[in-house]
């Protein structure tokens, strides 16, 4: 604890019940999983419109 | 009487060849426009071929990517998936009134762990060191350090990040 407030100043405590905690656990998750999908969609695109080489169809 | 009419034969004959002619050179024309047209055409089929070729590789390429994206959408679920069956399993209450300090360093690494990721996530290198309050916490449930508690976490332990 001494660490602790040397490190960030004044000691605050934030209190919150199980289950909100399991609630902001889960909504974390779902941020999380929405930018995971979000970048693999942009890759997917990215992917997706990049140039293909077209002289193997020329042999 | 007779020559007059063999003037009328000869010229007959004439006309004859003429017109015959006339009607090899148009035939000739024609098939010279015919074989124009027959190499036009088969550089059109060629053309199309290749447009043909290109569209099914693309096409294949393009059901390849998509059948990726749908397999990295579903791997992007696990970890929500994973949480809410840990979350299933526990019983935070009971853990915090059994060995608080425990919970509280399984709060902290899964915390701390799922930081970095978020990090590592958005581009980040996602090895930002620990918080020294996180690694010196003292436990009580048992003897290992609180460096431990990351992978032993209430929340983030299940997830696979590969």
């Amino acid at each position: 604890m001494e660490e602790f407030t040397a490190e960030h100043g004044e000691l605050a405590y934030v209190v919150l019940s199980m289950k909100d905690y399991e609630n902001l656990a889960i909504n974390i998750a779902d941020l999380r999983r929405y930018i995971e999908q979000q970048t693999e969609i942009i890759v997917y695109y990215e992917e997706a419109v990049k140039p293909v080489d077209t002289d193997t169809t020329d042999k | 009487m007779f020559s007059g009419l063999k003037i009328a034969l000869v010229f007959v004959v004439l006309a004859a060849a003429g017109g015959g002619l006339f009607y090899v050179k148009q035939l000739q024309s024609n098939l010279e426009i015919a074989r124009l047209n027959n190499a036009k055409l088969e550089t059109a089929v060629e053309t199309s071929e290749k447009s043909l070729a290109i569209l099914k590789e693309d096409n294949i390429r393009l059901n390849n990517l998509s059948d990726q994206l749908t397999k990295d959408l579903q791997k992007a679920e696990a970890y929500g998936d994973n949480l809410r069956n840990r979350l299933r399993e526990l019983d935070l209450v009971q853990d915090a009134i059994r060995d608080s300090a425990n919970l509280e360093g399984r709060m902290n690494g899964a915390t701390a762990k799922l930081w970095r990721e978020l990090e590592a996530a958005t581009g980040g290198d996602g090895d930002t060191p620990l918080p020294n309050w996180l690694l010196d916490v003292p436990r009580t449930g048992d003897k290992s350090s609180n460096t431990d508690r990351e992978d032993n976490s209430t929340d983030s332990s299940s997830t696979k990040t590969d």
